[in-house]
Protein backbone atom coordinates (compact mmCIF):
# COMPACT_ATOMS: atom_id res chain seq x y z
CA UNK A 1 0.00 0.00 0.00
CA UNK A 2 1.20 3.38 -0.82
CA UNK A 3 1.60 6.09 1.82
CA UNK A 4 -1.40 8.14 2.90
CA UNK A 5 -0.35 11.30 1.10
CA UNK A 6 -3.17 13.86 0.97
CA UNK A 7 -5.47 11.53 2.97
CA UNK A 8 -3.20 12.00 5.98
CA UNK A 9 -4.42 15.58 6.65
CA UNK A 10 -8.04 14.44 6.18
CA UNK A 11 -7.42 11.67 8.69
CA UNK A 12 -6.07 14.10 11.28
CA UNK A 13 -8.92 16.52 10.70
CA UNK A 14 -11.53 13.70 10.93
CA UNK A 15 -12.83 14.23 7.42
CA UNK A 16 -12.61 10.58 6.24
CA UNK A 17 -15.60 8.35 6.21
CA UNK A 18 -15.56 5.23 8.36
CA UNK A 19 -14.27 2.81 5.77
CA UNK A 20 -11.55 5.18 4.64
CA UNK A 21 -10.62 5.91 8.24
CA UNK A 22 -10.24 2.16 9.03
CA UNK A 23 -8.05 1.51 6.03
CA UNK A 24 -5.91 4.61 6.84
CA UNK A 25 -5.44 3.58 10.43
CA UNK A 26 -4.53 0.05 9.38
CA UNK A 27 -1.77 1.55 7.21
CA UNK A 28 -0.50 3.85 9.95
CA UNK A 29 -0.08 0.90 12.24
CA UNK A 30 2.23 -0.79 9.83
CA UNK A 31 3.91 2.27 8.24
CA UNK A 32 6.32 4.06 10.54
CA UNK A 33 6.77 6.98 8.12
CA UNK A 34 3.06 7.78 7.86
CA UNK A 35 2.68 7.26 11.60
CA UNK A 36 5.40 9.88 12.21
CA UNK A 37 3.64 12.34 9.88
CA UNK A 38 0.34 11.85 11.62
CA UNK A 39 1.98 12.49 14.95
CA UNK A 40 3.64 15.64 13.66
CA UNK A 41 0.42 17.08 12.33
CA UNK A 42 -1.36 16.43 15.59
CA UNK A 43 1.43 18.24 17.43
CA UNK A 44 1.16 21.36 15.12
CA UNK A 45 -2.58 21.44 15.51
CA UNK A 46 -2.33 21.38 19.28
CA UNK A 47 0.22 24.18 19.29
CA UNK A 48 -2.02 26.41 17.16
CA UNK A 49 -4.98 25.71 19.44
CA UNK A 50 -2.88 26.72 22.40
CA UNK A 51 -2.08 30.25 20.94
CA UNK A 52 -4.11 33.20 22.42
CA UNK A 53 -6.60 35.16 20.17
CA UNK A 54 -4.81 38.12 18.46
CA UNK A 55 -6.47 41.61 18.65
CA UNK A 56 -5.72 44.20 15.89
CA UNK A 57 -4.04 47.40 17.06
CA UNK A 58 -5.92 50.72 17.06
CA UNK A 59 -3.50 52.21 14.53
CA UNK A 60 -4.06 49.34 12.15
CA UNK A 61 -7.82 49.68 12.48
CA UNK A 62 -7.63 53.46 11.78
CA UNK A 63 -5.44 52.92 8.75
CA UNK A 64 -7.87 50.41 7.38
CA UNK A 65 -10.78 52.81 7.95
CA UNK A 66 -8.92 55.58 6.05
CA UNK A 67 -8.37 53.26 3.14
CA UNK A 68 -12.07 52.43 3.11
CA UNK A 69 -13.15 56.08 3.25
CA UNK A 70 -10.87 57.02 0.32
CA UNK A 71 -11.87 54.17 -1.83
CA UNK A 72 -13.59 55.04 -5.15
CA UNK A 73 -15.27 52.91 -7.74
CA UNK A 74 -12.87 51.19 -10.07
CA UNK A 75 -14.12 52.89 -13.27
CA UNK A 76 -13.87 56.31 -11.69
CA UNK A 77 -10.40 55.54 -10.50
CA UNK A 78 -9.31 54.43 -13.98
CA UNK A 79 -10.83 57.50 -15.64
CA UNK A 80 -9.16 59.73 -13.13
CA UNK A 81 -5.85 58.09 -13.75
CA UNK A 82 -6.20 58.45 -17.49
CA UNK A 83 -7.10 62.11 -17.11
CA UNK A 84 -4.12 62.65 -14.91
CA UNK A 85 -1.88 60.94 -17.40
CA UNK A 86 -3.32 63.14 -20.22
CA UNK A 87 -2.78 66.45 -18.51
CA UNK A 88 0.49 66.06 -16.80
CA UNK A 89 2.58 64.53 -19.58
CA UNK A 90 1.20 67.08 -22.15
CA UNK A 91 2.37 70.08 -20.20
CA UNK A 92 5.68 68.53 -19.64
CA UNK A 93 6.11 67.48 -23.24
CA UNK A 94 5.04 70.92 -24.46
CA UNK A 95 7.57 72.56 -22.24
CA UNK A 96 10.21 70.16 -23.43
CA UNK A 97 9.24 70.76 -27.05
CA UNK A 98 9.38 74.54 -26.62
CA UNK A 99 12.70 74.31 -24.88
CA UNK A 100 14.04 71.99 -27.55
CA UNK A 101 12.83 74.15 -30.41
CA UNK A 102 14.27 77.21 -28.74
CA UNK A 103 17.59 75.51 -28.30
CA UNK A 104 17.67 74.39 -31.91
CA UNK A 105 16.64 77.85 -33.15
CA UNK A 106 19.24 79.51 -31.00
CA UNK A 107 21.81 77.07 -32.28
CA UNK A 108 20.91 77.73 -35.90
CA UNK A 109 20.90 81.50 -35.34
CA UNK A 110 24.20 81.32 -33.58
CA UNK A 111 25.70 79.20 -36.32
CA UNK A 112 24.33 81.51 -39.02
CA UNK A 113 25.65 84.53 -37.14
CA UNK A 114 29.09 83.01 -36.85
CA UNK A 115 29.12 81.83 -40.46
CA UNK A 116 27.65 85.13 -41.63
CA UNK A 117 30.54 87.11 -40.25
CA UNK A 118 32.24 89.26 -42.81
CA UNK A 119 34.49 86.79 -44.60
CA UNK A 120 38.16 87.34 -44.70
CA UNK A 121 37.70 88.09 -48.36
CA UNK A 122 40.37 89.55 -50.49
CA UNK A 123 40.13 93.29 -50.98
CA UNK A 124 38.39 94.18 -54.20
CA UNK A 125 38.73 97.22 -56.38
CA UNK A 126 35.89 97.10 -58.90
CA UNK A 127 37.26 97.13 -62.45
CA UNK A 128 35.12 100.09 -63.33
CA UNK A 129 36.61 100.37 -66.80
CA UNK A 130 35.73 96.80 -67.64
CA UNK A 131 32.27 97.23 -66.19
CA UNK A 132 31.77 100.42 -68.17
CA UNK A 133 32.75 98.69 -71.37
CA UNK A 134 30.34 95.87 -70.61
CA UNK A 135 27.62 98.41 -69.92
CA UNK A 136 28.21 99.95 -73.33
CA UNK A 137 28.51 96.55 -74.94
CA UNK A 138 25.19 95.21 -73.74
CA UNK A 139 23.26 97.52 -76.03
CA UNK A 140 20.78 100.17 -75.24
CA UNK A 141 17.17 101.14 -75.44
CA UNK A 142 16.48 102.71 -78.81
CA UNK A 143 16.14 106.19 -77.38
CA UNK A 144 19.42 106.57 -75.62
CA UNK A 145 22.21 107.49 -77.96
CA UNK A 146 25.49 106.14 -79.09
CA UNK A 147 27.34 109.14 -77.76
CA UNK A 148 26.26 108.40 -74.22
CA UNK A 149 27.13 104.75 -74.72
CA UNK A 150 30.60 105.70 -75.74
CA UNK A 151 31.27 107.62 -72.57
CA UNK A 152 32.16 104.67 -70.35
CA UNK A 153 34.75 103.48 -72.82
CA UNK A 154 36.16 106.94 -73.15
CA UNK A 155 36.22 107.39 -69.40
CA UNK A 156 38.07 104.13 -69.04
CA UNK A 157 40.84 105.41 -71.22
CA UNK A 158 41.04 108.89 -69.79
CA UNK A 159 44.00 109.93 -67.73
CA UNK A 160 41.81 112.59 -66.17
CA UNK A 161 39.65 109.89 -64.62
CA UNK A 162 42.14 107.66 -62.82
CA UNK A 163 39.36 105.76 -61.13
CA UNK A 164 38.38 104.47 -64.50
CA UNK A 165 41.66 104.03 -66.22
CA UNK A 166 43.62 102.21 -63.54
CA UNK A 167 42.01 98.83 -63.88
CA UNK A 168 40.31 98.95 -67.17
CA UNK A 169 42.95 97.67 -69.48
CA UNK A 170 41.40 99.66 -72.27
CA UNK A 171 43.33 102.14 -74.31
CA UNK A 172 42.58 105.72 -75.05
CA UNK A 173 40.87 104.74 -78.25
CA UNK A 174 38.66 101.74 -78.15
CA UNK A 175 36.65 99.67 -80.52
CA UNK A 176 33.51 98.41 -78.90
CA UNK A 177 31.13 96.18 -80.74
CA UNK A 178 27.48 96.50 -80.03
CA UNK A 179 25.48 93.33 -79.96
CA UNK B 1 37.32 115.07 -88.25
CA UNK B 2 37.61 118.79 -87.76
CA UNK B 3 39.00 120.26 -84.54
CA UNK B 4 37.17 122.85 -82.47
CA UNK B 5 38.90 125.77 -80.85
CA UNK B 6 38.63 125.57 -77.01
CA UNK B 7 37.15 129.05 -76.77
CA UNK B 8 34.56 128.18 -79.35
CA UNK B 9 33.80 124.99 -77.48
CA UNK B 10 33.17 126.86 -74.24
CA UNK B 11 31.01 129.36 -76.07
CA UNK B 12 28.93 126.65 -77.72
CA UNK B 13 28.53 124.80 -74.44
CA UNK B 14 27.45 127.90 -72.59
CA UNK B 15 25.05 128.96 -75.31
CA UNK B 16 23.64 125.46 -75.46
CA UNK B 17 22.99 125.36 -71.74
CA UNK B 18 21.44 128.80 -71.77
CA UNK B 19 19.18 127.79 -74.62
CA UNK B 20 18.23 124.31 -73.49
CA UNK B 21 17.73 124.56 -69.76
CA UNK B 22 15.08 127.31 -69.63
CA UNK B 23 13.32 125.83 -72.63
CA UNK B 24 13.29 122.43 -70.97
CA UNK B 25 11.94 123.78 -67.72
CA UNK B 26 9.29 125.75 -69.53
CA UNK B 27 8.29 122.86 -71.76
CA UNK B 28 8.14 120.53 -68.83
CA UNK B 29 5.75 122.76 -66.95
CA UNK B 30 3.50 122.78 -69.99
CA UNK B 31 3.62 119.04 -70.57
CA UNK B 32 3.21 117.68 -67.08
CA UNK B 33 -0.56 117.77 -67.12
CA UNK B 34 -3.04 114.96 -66.78
CA UNK B 35 -2.18 111.80 -68.66
CA UNK B 36 -4.46 109.37 -70.39
CA UNK B 37 -4.30 105.81 -69.19
CA UNK B 38 -3.81 104.57 -72.73
CA UNK B 39 -0.75 105.40 -74.78
CA UNK B 40 -1.06 107.70 -77.76
CA UNK B 41 -0.72 105.28 -80.67
CA UNK B 42 0.80 107.94 -82.91
CA UNK B 43 3.35 108.75 -80.22
CA UNK B 44 4.25 105.08 -79.97
CA UNK B 45 4.57 104.94 -83.75
CA UNK B 46 6.94 107.91 -83.61
CA UNK B 47 9.12 106.10 -81.12
CA UNK B 48 9.12 103.01 -83.32
CA UNK B 49 10.19 105.15 -86.28
CA UNK B 50 12.97 106.73 -84.21
CA UNK B 51 14.27 103.33 -83.13
CA UNK B 52 14.36 102.13 -86.71
CA UNK B 53 15.99 105.34 -87.98
CA UNK B 54 18.94 104.89 -85.60
CA UNK B 55 19.80 101.74 -87.49
CA UNK B 56 18.78 102.77 -90.99
CA UNK B 57 19.84 106.40 -91.42
CA UNK B 58 23.42 107.57 -91.86
CA UNK B 59 24.29 110.96 -90.47
CA UNK B 60 27.00 113.15 -89.00
CA UNK B 61 26.75 116.00 -86.56
CA UNK B 62 27.58 117.38 -83.15
CA UNK B 63 25.73 116.70 -79.94
CA UNK B 64 25.83 118.50 -76.65
CA UNK B 65 25.27 116.19 -73.70
CA UNK B 66 24.78 117.36 -70.14
CA UNK B 67 23.97 115.68 -66.86
CA UNK B 68 23.13 117.18 -63.50
CA UNK B 69 23.66 115.47 -60.15
CA UNK B 70 23.05 116.58 -56.57
CA UNK B 71 26.38 118.37 -56.33
CA UNK B 72 27.86 118.45 -59.80
CA UNK B 73 27.15 118.66 -63.48
CA UNK B 74 28.92 117.56 -66.62
CA UNK B 75 28.72 118.83 -70.18
CA UNK B 76 30.53 117.52 -73.21
CA UNK B 77 30.42 118.00 -76.94
CA UNK B 78 30.48 114.95 -79.13
CA UNK B 79 31.11 114.73 -82.84
CA UNK B 80 29.13 111.80 -84.18
CA UNK B 81 29.53 110.06 -87.49
CA UNK B 82 27.12 107.22 -88.06
CA UNK B 83 26.97 104.78 -90.96
CA UNK B 84 23.88 102.67 -90.74
CA UNK B 85 25.42 99.41 -91.85
CA UNK B 86 28.73 99.85 -90.05
CA UNK B 87 28.41 101.67 -86.75
CA UNK B 88 29.00 104.95 -84.97
CA UNK B 89 32.25 106.85 -84.51
CA UNK B 90 32.15 109.31 -81.63
CA UNK B 91 34.81 111.82 -80.72
CA UNK B 92 34.40 113.61 -77.46
CA UNK B 93 35.63 116.77 -75.76
CA UNK B 94 34.97 118.11 -72.30
CA UNK B 95 33.62 116.42 -69.18
CA UNK B 96 37.06 115.42 -67.96
CA UNK B 97 37.70 113.41 -71.09
CA UNK B 98 40.86 113.97 -73.04
CA UNK B 99 40.29 115.95 -76.23
CA UNK B 100 39.69 113.89 -79.34
CA UNK B 101 39.19 110.74 -77.33
CA UNK B 102 37.35 108.47 -79.72
CA UNK B 103 35.30 105.32 -79.70
CA UNK B 104 33.66 103.25 -82.35
CA UNK B 105 30.44 101.42 -81.65
CA UNK B 106 29.98 98.73 -84.25
CA UNK B 107 26.46 98.05 -85.45
CA UNK B 108 25.24 94.69 -84.26
CA UNK B 109 23.24 92.19 -86.18
CA UNK B 110 20.35 92.35 -83.74
CA UNK B 111 18.62 95.51 -82.70
CA UNK B 112 17.35 94.42 -79.34
CA UNK B 113 19.79 94.23 -76.46
CA UNK B 114 17.43 92.06 -74.45
CA UNK B 115 17.83 88.36 -74.14
CA UNK B 116 14.71 86.78 -75.57
CA UNK B 117 14.36 84.66 -72.46
CA UNK B 118 13.97 87.68 -70.24
CA UNK B 119 11.03 89.51 -71.76
CA UNK B 120 9.74 92.03 -74.23
CA UNK B 121 11.83 94.38 -76.32
CA UNK B 122 12.65 97.94 -75.39
CA UNK B 123 9.64 99.63 -76.95
CA UNK B 124 7.31 97.15 -75.29
CA UNK B 125 9.11 97.72 -72.00
CA UNK B 126 8.78 101.46 -72.40
CA UNK B 127 5.06 101.44 -73.18
CA UNK B 128 4.47 98.92 -70.40
CA UNK B 129 6.33 101.06 -67.87
CA UNK B 130 5.21 104.53 -68.90
CA UNK B 131 2.45 106.55 -70.50
CA UNK B 132 3.38 107.89 -73.92
CA UNK B 133 1.80 110.84 -75.70
CA UNK B 134 2.65 113.51 -78.23
CA UNK B 135 3.69 116.98 -77.24
CA UNK B 136 3.69 120.23 -79.15
CA UNK B 137 5.88 120.16 -82.31
CA UNK B 138 9.16 122.03 -82.01
CA UNK B 139 12.48 122.61 -83.77
CA UNK B 140 15.94 121.26 -82.95
CA UNK B 141 19.12 122.27 -84.78
CA UNK B 142 17.03 124.04 -87.39
CA UNK B 143 14.96 120.93 -88.12
CA UNK B 144 11.25 120.36 -87.55
CA UNK B 145 10.55 117.77 -84.90
CA UNK B 146 7.62 115.90 -83.37
CA UNK B 147 7.77 115.65 -79.60
CA UNK B 148 6.96 112.53 -77.59
CA UNK B 149 6.43 112.92 -73.85
CA UNK B 150 6.93 109.94 -71.56
CA UNK B 151 5.38 110.04 -68.11
CA UNK B 152 4.57 107.96 -65.09
CA UNK B 153 1.21 109.07 -63.83
CA UNK B 154 1.32 112.85 -63.65
CA UNK B 155 5.11 112.93 -63.50
CA UNK B 156 7.01 113.69 -66.67
CA UNK B 157 9.93 111.29 -67.01
CA UNK B 158 11.41 112.07 -70.41
CA UNK B 159 10.84 113.91 -73.64
CA UNK B 160 12.12 112.96 -77.08
CA UNK B 161 12.23 115.12 -80.20
CA UNK B 162 11.91 113.07 -83.42
CA UNK B 163 13.09 114.53 -86.73
CA UNK B 164 10.15 114.84 -89.10
CA UNK B 165 12.34 114.22 -92.15
CA UNK B 166 14.56 111.33 -91.09
CA UNK B 167 12.90 109.97 -87.96
CA UNK B 168 16.13 110.34 -85.98
CA UNK B 169 15.80 111.32 -82.32
CA UNK B 170 17.23 114.83 -82.24
CA UNK B 171 17.01 115.60 -78.58
CA UNK B 172 16.28 113.79 -75.37
CA UNK B 173 15.58 115.08 -71.88
CA UNK B 174 15.27 112.99 -68.75
CA UNK B 175 13.93 114.27 -65.46
CA UNK B 176 14.51 113.11 -61.92
CA UNK B 177 11.76 112.29 -59.44
CA UNK B 178 11.60 115.92 -58.31
CA UNK B 179 10.98 117.05 -61.88
CA UNK B 180 14.42 118.55 -62.38
CA UNK B 181 16.21 118.11 -65.67
CA UNK B 182 18.79 115.37 -65.04
CA UNK B 183 20.17 114.39 -68.44
CA UNK B 184 19.98 116.12 -71.77
CA UNK B 185 21.35 115.10 -75.13
CA UNK B 186 20.69 117.16 -78.27
CA UNK B 187 22.07 117.74 -81.71
CA UNK B 188 23.26 121.26 -82.30
CA UNK B 189 24.22 120.34 -85.82
CA UNK B 190 23.00 117.43 -87.97
CA UNK B 191 23.53 116.36 -91.56
CA UNK B 192 21.86 113.36 -93.13
CA UNK B 193 24.48 111.60 -95.26
CA UNK B 194 24.80 108.74 -97.68
CA UNK B 195 28.18 107.61 -96.41
CA UNK B 196 28.67 103.91 -97.00
CA UNK B 197 31.90 103.29 -95.16
CA UNK B 198 33.87 104.77 -92.27
CA UNK B 199 37.62 104.76 -92.59
CA UNK B 200 40.37 105.32 -90.01
CA UNK B 201 38.56 103.65 -87.16
CA UNK B 202 40.14 103.45 -83.70
CA UNK B 203 42.17 100.29 -83.14
CA UNK B 204 40.52 97.22 -81.83
CA UNK B 205 40.60 96.57 -78.10
CA UNK B 206 39.63 93.52 -76.05
CA UNK B 207 36.02 92.97 -75.16
CA UNK B 208 34.94 91.81 -71.74
CA UNK B 209 34.07 88.15 -72.21
CA UNK B 210 31.11 86.71 -70.39
CA UNK B 211 28.82 83.70 -70.20
CA UNK B 212 25.06 84.04 -70.27
CA UNK B 213 23.15 82.76 -67.26
CA UNK B 214 19.97 80.85 -67.97
CA UNK B 215 16.95 82.38 -66.21
CA UNK B 216 16.06 79.02 -64.69
CA UNK B 217 19.31 79.22 -62.69
CA UNK B 218 18.33 82.49 -61.00
CA UNK B 219 16.64 80.95 -57.93
CA UNK B 220 19.76 78.89 -57.29
CA UNK B 221 21.95 81.96 -57.61
CA UNK B 222 19.80 83.83 -55.13
CA UNK B 223 20.01 80.97 -52.65
CA UNK B 224 23.78 81.15 -52.91
CA UNK B 225 23.93 84.79 -52.02
CA UNK B 226 23.87 86.37 -55.47
CA UNK B 227 20.88 88.68 -55.27
CA UNK B 228 19.24 89.26 -58.64
CA UNK B 229 16.02 91.19 -58.01
CA UNK B 230 13.72 90.75 -61.02
CA UNK B 231 12.87 94.44 -60.90
CA UNK B 232 14.46 97.60 -59.52
CA UNK B 233 12.12 100.56 -59.48
CA UNK B 234 10.48 100.64 -62.88
CA UNK B 235 13.27 98.69 -64.58
CA UNK B 236 12.97 95.00 -65.30
CA UNK B 237 15.74 92.44 -65.47
CA UNK B 238 16.69 91.84 -69.08
CA UNK B 239 19.82 89.74 -68.77
CA UNK B 240 22.28 88.01 -66.44
CA UNK B 241 25.80 86.95 -67.30
CA UNK B 242 29.01 85.91 -65.59
CA UNK B 243 32.08 87.98 -66.40
CA UNK B 244 35.07 85.80 -67.16
CA UNK B 245 37.90 88.06 -66.05
CA UNK B 246 36.51 89.38 -62.77
CA UNK B 247 34.08 86.53 -62.00
CA UNK B 248 31.49 89.22 -61.38
CA UNK B 249 27.83 88.56 -61.94
CA UNK B 250 26.39 91.15 -64.30
CA UNK B 251 22.65 91.80 -64.00
CA UNK B 252 21.08 94.10 -66.60
CA UNK B 253 17.86 96.09 -66.22
CA UNK B 254 15.88 98.26 -68.59
CA UNK B 255 12.58 100.06 -68.81
CA UNK B 256 12.98 100.87 -72.47
CA UNK B 257 14.20 104.34 -71.60
CA UNK B 258 17.19 103.74 -69.33
CA UNK B 259 19.57 100.93 -68.58
CA UNK B 260 21.10 99.72 -65.33
CA UNK B 261 23.95 97.28 -64.98
CA UNK B 262 24.67 95.81 -61.55
CA UNK B 263 27.95 93.95 -61.07
CA UNK B 264 28.28 91.68 -58.04
CA UNK B 265 31.72 90.56 -56.85
CA UNK B 266 32.76 88.49 -53.85
CA UNK B 267 35.21 90.37 -51.66
CA UNK B 268 35.72 93.36 -49.43
CA UNK B 269 35.76 96.85 -50.87
CA UNK B 270 39.12 98.52 -50.51
CA UNK B 271 39.21 101.14 -47.80
CA UNK B 272 40.84 103.72 -49.99
CA UNK B 273 38.32 105.86 -51.87
CA UNK B 274 37.84 105.41 -55.60
CA UNK B 275 39.19 108.30 -57.59
CA UNK B 276 36.42 110.54 -58.82
CA UNK B 277 33.86 109.04 -56.43
CA UNK B 278 32.26 110.73 -53.44
CA UNK B 279 30.85 108.98 -50.36
CA UNK B 280 27.14 109.73 -50.50
CA UNK B 281 24.15 108.48 -48.54
CA UNK B 282 21.87 106.90 -51.11
CA UNK B 283 19.15 104.26 -51.01
CA UNK B 284 19.54 103.70 -47.28
CA UNK B 285 23.30 103.32 -47.08
CA UNK B 286 26.55 105.08 -47.88
CA UNK B 287 27.87 104.42 -51.37
CA UNK B 288 30.77 105.66 -53.44
CA UNK B 289 28.96 107.77 -56.04
CA UNK B 290 30.00 109.33 -59.28
CA UNK B 291 27.33 111.21 -61.19
CA UNK B 292 27.84 111.57 -64.92
CA UNK B 293 27.18 109.80 -68.16
CA UNK B 294 26.81 107.14 -67.07
CA UNK B 295 26.57 107.36 -63.28
CA UNK B 296 28.26 104.90 -60.92
CA UNK B 297 27.64 103.70 -57.38
CA UNK B 298 29.82 101.23 -55.46
CA UNK B 299 29.20 99.72 -52.04
CA UNK B 300 29.84 96.53 -50.08
CA UNK B 301 27.49 94.39 -48.08
CA UNK B 302 28.26 91.10 -46.32
CA UNK B 303 31.30 90.23 -48.37
CA UNK B 304 29.89 91.23 -51.74
CA UNK B 305 30.87 94.38 -53.63
CA UNK B 306 28.17 95.92 -55.80
CA UNK B 307 28.87 98.29 -58.69
CA UNK B 308 26.00 100.03 -60.45
CA UNK B 309 26.43 101.60 -63.88
CA UNK B 310 23.47 103.44 -65.37
CA UNK B 311 22.47 106.14 -67.80
CA UNK B 312 19.43 106.95 -65.65
CA UNK B 313 19.13 109.83 -63.16
CA UNK B 314 20.49 109.47 -59.63
CA UNK B 315 17.01 108.64 -58.32
CA UNK B 316 17.21 105.39 -60.20
CA UNK B 317 20.60 104.66 -58.68
CA UNK B 318 19.01 105.10 -55.26
CA UNK B 319 16.26 102.65 -56.19
CA UNK B 320 18.83 100.11 -57.29
CA UNK B 321 20.81 100.44 -54.07
CA UNK B 322 17.62 100.09 -52.03
CA UNK B 323 16.65 96.96 -53.98
CA UNK B 324 19.98 95.26 -53.35
CA UNK B 325 21.43 94.21 -49.98
CA UNK B 326 22.76 97.13 -48.03
CA UNK B 327 23.56 97.31 -44.36
CA UNK B 328 22.41 100.85 -43.78
CA UNK B 329 25.79 101.77 -42.38
CA UNK B 330 29.36 100.69 -42.17
CA UNK B 331 28.59 97.81 -39.79
CA UNK B 332 26.39 94.91 -40.80
CA UNK B 333 23.29 94.45 -38.69
CA UNK B 334 22.56 91.30 -36.74
CA UNK B 335 19.88 90.02 -39.07
CA UNK B 336 21.87 90.96 -42.14
CA UNK B 337 24.73 88.92 -40.83
CA UNK B 338 22.42 86.03 -39.95
CA UNK B 339 20.85 86.19 -43.40
CA UNK B 340 24.27 86.10 -44.96
CA UNK B 341 25.16 83.12 -42.80
CA UNK B 342 22.00 81.27 -43.79
CA UNK B 343 22.82 81.91 -47.43
CA UNK B 344 26.34 80.67 -46.92
CA UNK B 345 25.16 77.55 -45.09
CA UNK B 346 22.72 76.87 -47.92
CA UNK B 347 25.54 77.23 -50.39
CA UNK B 348 27.61 74.74 -48.43
CA UNK B 349 24.78 72.26 -48.25
CA UNK B 350 23.93 72.59 -51.93
CA UNK B 351 26.66 71.42 -54.26
CA UNK B 352 28.07 74.14 -56.44
CA UNK B 353 27.31 74.18 -60.10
Amino acid sequence: MSHLGERLTALVDGHLDAAERDRALAHVRHCAECRADVQHQHWVRRRLQELPDAEPSAALLMSLQDVGAGAVPVQAAVADEQATRWRFPTRRHAAMAVAGAGTVAAGVLGLAYVVGAAPAAEPVRPPVGEFSAKFADVGDPPFSDAAVDAFPVLHSGSDRNPGFGRDSGFGRESLVSRR
Amino acid sequence: MKRHHPAALVLVTTVGLLLFAPAAASARSQGAGDWDDSDDTRAVALLGRAAAALDQVSYSGTRIISSWGPDSSTTVLVDVEHVASQGTLVRMRGGGVADDTAAFLAAGEGDSPQRPDFGPDSLQLLTASYDVRRGAPSRVAGRSAQVVEIAQGATLVARIWVDEQSGLPLRREMFDAAGRLAIESAFIDLRITDTAFLAHLPPSSPRAQSDQVDPVALPMLRERGWPCPPQVGSLRMVGVERMESSSALHVSYSDGLSRVSVFEQRGALLDEPLAGFTPTRLGGTVVQLRVGMPSYAVWEDAGTVYTVVTDAPVDTVAEVVASYPHSGGSESGFWTRVAGGVGRLSAWVTPLV
